[in-house]
């Protein structure tokens, strides 16, 4: 398992994944994070748009990488991240930074963790 | 596979002693209801509301809609491998209680979504204000998981539509529509100088508050596969899909599938409807791939000369309804894409996260960022704090007169993307 990796800033998956992790302090830096990845030879494995709860509305996301056996650049994954990035920075504009009660911090990281889980057991 | 769909309608529901309807009138017994569907004991509490069209009412947050539907023959029952058993559905005759909406609401999640104005400039964003509604208000222990909270008040819903459906299986209904799905080699003889018309019919099946089931199983267990649209209208795809309620499909919105509708509405004039094929929305791209490959496969297998794809939500189904456009398009299939769109409170960013110049046949449901101001109303069923919150809302969303602005994503059914609303856009 340790070709896959999860990019992510809830906490909620460092309590409670093993599998490797980094972990980012936000958002933006989670997909400048897998943008970079992609660049040197991993894959995605799930999407970073995945949920309906729109991006930046929820502050988590958590992606699962895989690293490729040749290290060769993705380009598929690539236009997914990149287009990715193109609507968080959309939906930034219609929702600053906001100050969530932390019982609603609570029910978005589960949120983000369900998904997580769907594409954990693909692997 | 024959159906026919008795349609009874139903201009006025009120409480009473029995349930029944009589003159167009639907009375509910209140005690019995609310005893047909608690029978979880880890619901705290359970209350049942009317909401007519032009009550001064906001329903907030909405969690499902249904319509109460009975089978009269046939095999099977409403709501199979979840309410009722395994048998097959489809077949028979159905009734149907038109104009009347069971709608649930309750606190699952802090950020809650869906509202539902039945009065007011916020009802003409959505087609449920135009129902009858009973409206049920079902709150559950505190220390409940949230996936266990969805599916109480999931149930709860089927059980109250199930219950108030049965008062239809000895009423004359007003209206008989016959819908019939035949094998393909049947199918593709009936007319065969007519392009052959397929339907792909894409589920939000992804985690949490984002699940559809269909015949009870959860749907990113499945491959896609072959369902006839009259086993859809007995039920056998329900929604258990929370967060996004301008595109999300109620249930109500599967039983009355407007697609569907349109496709046999002019079957053996324009073209030979040959069938639905339902596939999924699910977070790995290995997963969408082979979906989208298998689903491909039954088009090709099915014969199709075109396809409508109708997605639900936005982001990662973007990329799974253009992919399955990609490849219709490539064995030579037509395809026409049914979504909306997120395109920024101007209007001028891209509309979706992925695109593909095979794509160049896409009707749009509308701009789910678009801001509206809902006045405040008398008065409020559920809970109106999560305003503030809500998917599509901001901080400031309430305003201290207890009006709301919002971006139209809070609004339940505003864009759904199968059409079935109010909202399109036009090119001038």
């Amino acid at each position: 398992m340790n070709q896959y990796l999860i990019v992510t800033d809830n906490p909620l998956v460092k309590k409670k994944v093993k599998l490797k992790t980094d972990y980012c302090e936000n958002l933006d830096k989670v997909m400048i994070k897998v943008r970079n990845l992609v660049h040197s030879g991993y894959e995605l494995v799930t999407h970073p748009l995945s949920g309906s709860v729109k991006p930046v509305q929820n502050p988590y996301k958590s992606v699962i990488l895989k690293e490729t056996d040749n290290s060769k650049l993705d380009y598929e994954s690539l236009k997914i991240i990149e287009a990715a990035m193109v609507k968080v920075e959309q939906f930034k504009k219609n929702h600053t930074d906001r100050d969530y009660p932390k019982e609603v911090l609570k029910d978005y990281q589960t949120i983000d963790f369900s998904l997580l889980q769907s594409g954990l057991e693909k692997i | 596979m024959k159906l026919e769909l008795g349609k009874i309608q139903i201009d006025d529901i009120e409480f009473g002693e029995e349930t029944k309807v009589n003159n167009g009138v639907l009375t509910v017994n209140k005690d019995k209801l609310v005893k047909e569907i608690s029978d979880n004991n880890k619901i705290e509490s359970l209350d049942i509301e009317l909401a007519k069209p032009g009550d001064s009412i906001r329903i907030i947050p909405v969690k499902d809609v249904i319509e109460p539907r009975v089978k009269v023959e046939g095999s099977g029952d409403i709501f199979p491998g979840v309410i009722a058993g395994e048998d097959m559905v489809g077949s028979g005759r159905t009734h149907a209680l038109k104009g009347v909406g069971v709608v649930t609401t309750g606190k699952i999640v802090g950020f809650q979504e869906g509202i539902i104005d039945m009065s007011g400039p916020g009802a003409d964003y959505t087609s449920f204000s135009k129902l009858n509604n009973i409206v049920i208000t079902c709150e559950v222990e505190d220390d409940i998981e949230q996936h266990e909270h969805e599916e109480i008040i999931r149930m709860v819903g089927l059980k109250a539509a199930n219950y108030i459906g049965k008062v239809a299986k000895d009423l004359e209904p007003d209206e008989i529509e016959e819908f019939e799905h035949k094998s393909i080699p049947e199918a593709a003889a009936e007319y065969p100088d007519l392009p052959k018309v397929g339907y792909v019919y894409m589920l939000q099946t992804q985690g949490l508050l984002h699940d559809t089931y269909v015949y009870g199983v959860d749907a990113k267990e499945i491959l896609p596969t072959l369902i006839s649209p009259t086993e859809i209208m007995d039920g056998a795809i329900i929604s258990g899909n929370c967060v996004s309620a301008c595109d999300k499909n109620a249930t109500y919105v599967h039983q009355n599938n407007p697609i569907i509708e349109d496709l046999y509405e002019h079957h053996g004039e324009k073209y030979n409807f040959m069938g639905v094929i339902i596939t999924n929305e699910n977070v790995t791209l290995g997963d969408k791939e082979k979906s989208s490959n298998y689903a491909a496969k039954l088009a090709e297998q099915l014969g199709l000369d075109a396809a409508i794809i109708s997605q639900e939500g936005f982001g990662n189904p973007d990329a799974d309804l253009i992919m399955n456009c990609v490849n219709l398009e490539e064995k030579g299939i037509k395809t026409v894409l049914t979504t909306d769109e997120y395109a920024g409170r101007d209007g001028s960013s891209q509309s979706l996260a992925d695109a593909d110049p095979k794509a160049d046949a896409v009707v749009t449901a509308g701009n789910a960022n678009e801001t509206v101001t809902l006045p405040a109303l008398e008065k409020t069923i559920g809970h109106q704090k999560f305003a503030d919150v809500i998917a599509g809302g901001f901080d400031g969303s309430l305003h201290e007169d207890g009006s709301i602005t919002v971006e139209l994503q809070a609004i339940t059914g505003s864009t759904n993307e199968l059409g079935f609303g109010n909202l399109t856009a036009r090119g001038y």
